[in-house]
């Protein structure tokens, strides 16, 4: 595209969802400029594979001294430097090393409050958890569409459910639909662990990925290299933004992607989007691009940072209000009198990637509904949410595993005698590591600010957050770790080794949402239905911060189904 | 593509390394049947990662300060409690020393948040100079990706056969039958 062209909308970052509107403003016949913070990369910049120059030495995400974002702590009161690990300042965003996981938020997610008994949950008065202003079966579309173009594998339909319950999948699709590619190869432990979840009613099934499964749109299948998420694929097996979005959208010749474009603020007069400020050098000149139209998506903190440096019109303060980041929790186990699932003396590939998921516990109590969930009557919680199982052996690279390594609950960040019992054992032993994604209570006070004593190497103000864990999340996080504690103890013959809880703090680890919600009531939200702002016309947002609660998956594919929704309705 | 190659600039002096040595030894001691810290030449990687900047990672200036002062405070409290350098005592009592330092209540002029840094850093550096990539010079041979089953099948360890190898890099049965052609690995 030339510049002399008339600009029909800018795009602010290049990730999941900046590169989806690119590719489907495009191809409406759009002219888009799509602005990048980051430089362009090349798949073979990400080798020769190396985990303590990618991911020790935190080269691909943004340096905390020189470019953080802060968290006030628990007191509210401090600004203390923090890492930005879902920041990716790259084209592609954060998609360049994202594990890929897909799998739809559900009805238990949008129509949230059916599934919540508010007025059992502590402390309720300050928490707010709208249903979502549109349904699962208006996204369904889109999801097929965002599935199709993500070249996501896996297999729709599988069954969860108590024992004995008619055949029900949480990710609903319409009759015969599947998506393009079968499941990754299986891990080792997937016959063992779908054995073991089976016979105690809690089925685990093959999750979605955005992950090659065999050759499919020009790029090869996973060749199971070892290092997945926190490093970009090599080979392009893995699905991101610029090999699914930008690929397609710079062919039709009406996307210019300008890269080391840091925009500083979104132009308005009259209630209605102008453009964007831009600088291409730190501290440098803003210069002004004008569009009729902008669309942000920069990761929600800082699209809500940008909001708060444009001074967009917040007349009910909400804009940055209801951050949340996902309940995480962690646990592994070890299998005594299991060899290890190392598959590599039968000449197969050493590592693997897990894609086993577990949902039983997405509805741990549900009153209004005859659903085939599991009741438990000895707890208040109601909704919760996802695990995905991992091998920490041969699915995770050693630094990564061996900093986090655990004997026991009280034995974290082993060393010494501990540290080479804890490596004699994995290396012989099975092993299994679940990650816990729950739901998390969103919270007025959870929020974004602006850091007025802290500029980036930009020399614009950083992201100060302000975050508590509601008792909920904790809650929820402990109920599901000890409930797969009980079946990997008591059912499969483990033993537990690491136990990380949710704890109140969170500096800003974690899926990230909220903080510029979307409504139908313009007095608590901050943009429209269509995720319009609701105060500039014209001013869009596409990262997963218009969602105005957590939900309980990976977010990828439900905020890029949405980018999907949205770019195709905008007028 | 981003190349990398380790220079033979050192940052400890002969003292320094012999001490940081020590400590990385405590952090993952070797035995008979498993290889140390020392076996993999883990001192190696820190001491040439000091003399690298910030732009190969952000905390190295930052290293360059508390490595020195760390040492010279855990040296400092082995005489005071052992009578010797910590490069005199025993592994154990190396470690008896690190478990202070860990806590923050190592004698000594050192702040007790300084020392859990430079506690927490010593084990984060020692591990990375055991299983990091062996271009940047700790694990020595890939001894303990060899030992621990990284990329190749995990072997037995054994201190009387610990020569300089290459890494194997195919399966043990692949490479029974025929020498490997071609890999994507780099050689050590």
């Amino acid at each position: 595209m030339t510049t002399t062209n008339k600009i029909d909308a800018i795009v602010v970052g290049s990730g999941a969802g900046g590169g989806t509107a690119a590719r489907v403003l495009t191809d409406r016949g759009w002219n888009v400029v799509v602005l990048e913070k980051g430089k362009p990369w090349h798949a073979d910049d990400f080798l020769p594979f190396d985990e303590l120059h990618f991911r020790e030495h935190k080269t691909l995400i943004p340096k905390i001294d020189t470019d953080p974002m802060t968290y006030a702590g628990l007191d509210d009161k401090q600004s203390l430097p923090s890492e930005r690990w879902w920041e990716i300042e790259m084209v592609g965003g954060s998609t360049m090393v994202w594990d890929a996981n897909f799998p739809r938020y559900a009805d238990e997610d949008m129509s949230i409050t059916q599934y919540l008994d508010i007025a059992s949950i502590p402390n309720s008065q300050v928490v707010d958890m709208p249903d979502w202003p549109w349904s699962y079966d208006d996204l369904q579309p889109w999801f097929e569409i965002a599935e199709h173009e993500w070249a996501v594998s896996g297999r729709a339909g599988q069954t969860i459910g108590i024992k004995g319950a008619k055949p029900w999948s949480q990710e609903r699709t319409r009759s015969g639909y599947d998506y393009p590619q079968p499941p990754l190869i299986d891990h080792a432990s997937t016959k063992f662990l779908m054995s073991t979840f089976g016979k105690a009613g809690m089925p685990a099934y093959r999750g979605p990925r955005a992950i090659n499964a065999r050759t499919y749109d020009g790029r090869p299948a996973c060749s199971f290299c070892g290092y997945d998420q926190f490093f970009a694929c090599p080979v392009n097996a893995r699905s991101n933004s610029v090999n699914t979005m930008l690929s397609r959208a710079l062919h039709t010749g009406r996307c210019d992607l300008r890269t080391e474009h840091c925009v500083t603020r979104v132009g308005f007069e009259n209630g209605k989007v102008t453009g964007v400020y831009y600088i291409t050098e730190p501290n440098g000149a803003e210069q002004f691009l004008a569009a009729p139209r902008v669309f942000l998506s920069a990761q929600p903190i800082q699209s809500a940072r940008l909001m708060l440096l444009s001074k967009v019109p917040d007349p009910n303060n909400v804009v940055g209000h209801y951050l949340t980041y996902h309940t995480k929790a962690n646990a592994d186990f070890i299998f005594k009198k299991r060899p290890s699932w190392d598959t590599k003396s039968d000449g197969a590939s050493h590592n693997n990637i897990g894609t086993l998921q577990l949902r039983d516990l997405y509805i741990i109590n549900d009153k209004k509904h005859r659903k085939p969930f599991a009741r438990d009557k000895s707890t208040y919680l109601t909704k919760g949410g996802k695990f995905s199982i991992y091998d920490p052996y041969t699915c995770i690279p050693p630094l990564r595993n061996l900093k986090g390594a655990a004997m026991g609950k009280e034995k974290t960040g082993v060393w010494g005698r501990d540290l080479v019992d804890y490596l004699s054992e994995v290396r012989s032993n099975a092993a299994v590591t679940f990650s816990f994604t729950g739901d998390a209570m969103s919270v007025h006070d959870n929020r974004v600010e602006l850091d007025e004593k802290k500029k980036d190497s930009w020399g614009v103000p950083v992201a100060r957050t302000f975050y508590h864990h509601h008792q909920y999340d904790r809650d929820l996080a402990k109920y599901a770790i000890d409930r797969i504690s009980d079946v990997m103890v008591n059912r499969g013959g483990g033993e537990l080794r690491k136990y990380e809880l949710q704890s109140e703090a969170n500096p800003g680890y974690g899926h990230v949402h909220g903080c510029l919600r979307a409504g139908t009531d313009r007095t608590k939200s901050v943009l429209d239905p269509l995720c319009q702002s609701w105060e500039v016309k014209n001013l869009y947002v596409l990262d997963a911060s218009f969602m105005p609660t957590a939900g309980a998956s990976n977010p990828s594919i439900t905020m890029i189904a949405n980018a999907y929704r949205v770019c195709r309705n905008v007028q | 593509m981003w190349t990398f190659t380790k220079s033979d600039k050192h940052f400890f002096t002969p003292d320094q390394r012999a001490q940081c040595e020590a400590l990385f030894e405590a952090i993952l001691p070797g035995s008979e049947t498993n290889p140390g810290a020392r076996d993999a030449d883990a001192v190696e990687y820190i001491d040439s990662l000091l003399t690298m900047g910030h732009e190969t990672y952000f905390d190295i200036p930052n290293l360059q300060k508390l490595y020195p002062a760390g040492l010279a405070a855990i040296d400092a409290a082995s005489n005071a409690a052992f009578g010797a350098g910590v490069t005199q005592i025993t592994t154990e009592q190396a470690a008896a020393l690190l478990a202070q330092m860990k806590a923050g209540t190592l004698p000594g002029a050192m702040p007790a948040g300084d020392q859990t840094k430079f506690f927490t850093n010593v084990r984060a550096q020692c591990l990375e100079g055991c299983f990091g990539d062996p271009r940047w010079g700790g694990n020595k041979n890939g001894v303990m990706w060899r030992w621990y089953g990284w990329i190749v099948p995990a072997q037995p360890f054994q201190r009387t056969t610990l020569a300089p190898q290459r890494l194997p890099i195919k399966g043990k049965r692949a490479a029974a039958k025929k020498p490997a052609t071609k890999s994507r690995r780099p050689r050590a």
